[in-house]
């Protein structure tokens, strides 16, 4: 068990909505991947220290620490190879700009497609073992 | 002499001949009597034994009695110009005014003044500084000083300035000063003070307005603001919990929580679809808002409106299947990209192609056409067709307004907010198209929409007729202005002969015009070019002449005087509607929309 624990890859969730974060935990857990979880901005960026997650899955508003802000933070801290996908609930324009100039590799509006979050999130960890990136993608969930 | 004497003579003479010399001839005369006769007024006094100075002194008396009436004349004259001056600077509307440099020592003043500020002339004339203390203090220093440093350079000066009435009110006034300075006088200042009291509080009124305008405006960009976070946090506070329902029934739903039987599967399909339906009416509330406060952008880019139907028909097909309705299309091959926005021209067709299957039941068809839109080869006309209810003809404009929804029992089920069909004509409208429906309650409906092939194209290209040369200027850079090709033609003639040349999109026609005139063009625009839109634009909306061009209707109206917006308004209504929504709307004869 535990070695197989090793090999699985860590992902954080940091989203302020407990109900969306615990149903993004079981989704990502039943993907096998190991999920930790964090309800702010804030307490996100200690546990990306502390634990070096794989892939960050964040909301972009949140009421303590951005989701913009933590990815700069993360660039600042040399940190900004670990992937970001961005979820929100926002329809504000110039979001998916934002995100793209932040180097993030997707960005979803919720509510989200699960298969296609599931499938974007496997993509970009794989390409992160190879030299390219993957460009920022732009999921436009189909809203009628 | 026998019964009169001389003095006495001299006396009935100058009273009833004054003017006429008189000169005594006498024998002889004391010096005391000739000093007496000149003192009562006689001319000349001629010594009878020197009768040889008579001529020349009758002759010297002619010349000083004419040389004085001539003068008594003059003085007349002199008398009655005064008069006529005085009464012409008395009776204009505003203070005349002379004053002595340096001193600024009033020598004249005006009857005017005393009206004008309640002061009787004399106070201006004999008080010391009676000008300077009637100032008010704050435009005082500045005032004098204009006026004392004025200088014969200048041809006149004219500055403005309130003065304290003599009922306690401020007057403004305005003051037109020059100087004039003639040889060996002192140079004097004169000038006239109008009364602007009047301009001046219009000016502080439009000042007002102008500000509260200004301020309304802000407060509404502010309000148009904060109606735009408003709906994004309602949105973003309604998505959260949406979001969390849904992908907990997901959840469940995939098997993650545990292994499900038939019916509970079926239980929360409908649940989940529960949610698809709100996050559609969220999404449709927060479009419409974005246009109705103008925040909607369009990512255009050329894309084949034949491949998005494609989609869009492919991801409704399940659906129309479920229901037993038929989704044909008929495309041409050949079709063209065109510049769209895809997101948004997805969210048209959707709409359409789901209102149409809403509204047809079981064993009817769906058909979606695309051609060039008859007519306007530059424009792609896009046609859903349906074989549902209908919609009754009163509804057939209603139905694209914000909060219009058909009437409960007219539809199968009620779905959405109502704001499908004008979110689509708003989006077809930012892309420089027109939409409208046909129908025929209980045969079906068709509804139509038309796209611009190129955002160039959009520059249609107008031919204005009118005889008056400034008219024609002014709508020519009007419609310039507004990236519209423009063509003119002074007459009837002169327009059918432009047409001949280059046909245009829309024709603007003037009425009254010499030789050919506007029916009479119109006629001849009917019978070679059928019905090429055209604006009427005429002072005369029920004269003979409007009777007379009625016979050759559809037009549109647009009445003199029109004001730029309205030309630019009306050319962009025909412009979109390309072929019958205008014409319809705005009159004259028609009732069924015209077809080609």
């Amino acid at each position: 068990m535990t070695i197989k624990k090793r090999f699985m890859k860590r992902i954080l969730v940091i989203e302020d909505d407990k109900n969306i974060a615990a149903a993004l935990a079981i989704r990502l857990e039943a993907a096998n991947y190991e999920v930790t979880t964090a309800s702010n901005g804030l307490e996100g960026l200690k546990q990306i220290l502390e634990n070096r997650p794989d892939l960050i899955v964040m909301d972009i508003w949140m009421p303590i620490g951005m989701g913009f802000s933590v990815a700069e933070r993360l660039h600042g801290l040399g940190l900004s190879g670990i992937p970001i996908v961005f979820i929100t609930a926002s329809k504000q324009t110039g979001l998916l700009e934002a995100a793209k100039e932040l180097g993030a590799v997707a960005f979803f509006e919720k509510p989200y497609d699960p298969e296609q979050l599931l499938e974007t999130i496997c993509t970009a960890l794989r390409s992160k073992e190879l030299p390219n990136r993957a460009q920022t993608r732009s999921v436009a969930t189909s809203l009628c | 002499m026998p019964g009169i004497q001389g003095p006495k003579a001299l006396a009935l003479a100058q009273e009833h001949c004054p003017g006429v010399p008189f000169i005594f001839v006498s024998g002889a005369i004391g010096d005391e009597v000739a000093v007496e006769s000149l003192k009562a007024g006689a001319t000349d006094y001629v010594l009878k034994d020197r009768l040889v100075r008579l001529v020349p002194a009758i002759r010297r008396a002619l010349h000083e009695a004419e040389e004085l009436a001539c003068r008594r004349e003059i003085e007349a004259q002199v008398k009655r110009s005064m008069r006529q001056y005085e009464a012409l600077v008395n009776s204009v509307d505003g203070i005349v005014w002379q004053a002595e440099l340096p001193s600024l020592r009033f020598t004249f003043v005006s009857e005017q003044a005393q009206r004008l500020l309640g002061y009787p002339a004399q106070d201006w004339l004999e008080q010391p500084e009676f000008w300077q203390k009637h100032i008010h203090p704050e435009d005082r220093e500045e005032a004098v000083r204009l006026c004392g440093s004025l200088t014969t350079k200048e041809k006149y000066r004219s500055f403005e300035y309130r003065m304290l009435a003599a009922n306690g009110g401020v007057v403004w006034l305005r003051d037109i000063v020059s100087v004039r300075h003639e040889e060996g006088q002192s140079p004097q200042i004169q000038g006239i003070l109008v009364n602007i009291t009047g301009r001046k509080q219009a000016e502080a009124a439009r000042r007002d307005i102008q500000a509260k305008l200004e301020r309304t405006y802000r407060d509404l960009v502010k309000r148009n603001e904060e109606i735009q976070n408003f709906y994004h946090t309602l949105s973003h506070e309604l998505k959260t919990p949406l979001t969390s329902a849904r992908e907990f029934i997901s959840i469940v739903m995939d098997g993650l929580a545990g292994p499900l039987n038939p019916t509970q599967t079926e239980y929360l399909t409908i649940a989940r679809e529960s949610c698809q339906q709100l996050q559609a009416c969220v999404n449709d509330l927060l479009d419409a808002t974005r246009l109705e406060t103008g925040k909607m952008a369009l990512d255009l880019r050329p894309a084949s409106l034949s491949t998005l139907t494609a989609q869009v028909m492919a991801s409704l097909g399940p659906r129309a299947a479920q229901q037993q309705i038929g989704l044909q299309q008929e495309f041409p091959g050949d079709l063209p990209e065109i510049p769209v926005d895809e997101h948004r021209m997805k969210q048209v067709l959707t709409n359409l192609l789901n209102n149409a299957i809403k509204y047809t039941p079981a064993g009817g068809s769906i058909t979606v056409r695309m051609q060039d839109a008859p007519a306007r080869p530059q424009l792609l006309q896009i046609s859903v067709s349906d074989t549902g209810c209908g919609i009754p003809l009163e509804e057939h404009d209603r139905i694209f307004d914000r909060l219009h929804q058909i009437k409960a029992g007219d539809a199968t089920t009620e779905q959405g907010v109502g704001l499908g069909l004008y979110l689509c004509k708003e989006l077809v409208q930012l892309h420089g198209g027109n939409i409208w429906v046909e129908s025929q309650p209980g045969k079906g409906s068709t509804f139509h929409f038309v796209l611009p092939k190129s955002q160039q194209l959009l520059r249609s290209n107008l031919l204005v007729i009118d005889d008056d040369p400034d008219m024609l200027d002014m709508l020519r850079q009007l419609l310039m202005a507004e990236q519209y090709h423009v063509r003119t033609a002074r007459d009837g003639r002169e327009g059918l002969d432009e047409m001949r040349r280059q046909t245009p999109d829309i024709v603007l026609l003037d009425l009254a015009m010499p030789e050919v005139n506007g029916p009479a063009t119109l006629r001849e625009i009917r019978r070679e070019w059928g019905q090429i839109p055209v604006i009427v634009h005429t002072a005369f909306s029920d004269s003979d002449l409007m009777k007379q061009a009625l016979a050759f209707s559809p037009f549109t109206l647009l009445a003199k005087p029109s004001s730029p917006d309205q030309v630019i308004e009306t050319v962009r209504k025909v412009q979109r509607a390309g072929d019958t929504e205008v014409w319809r709307k705005n009159h004259f004869g028609l009732q069924k929309p015209y077809s080609n």
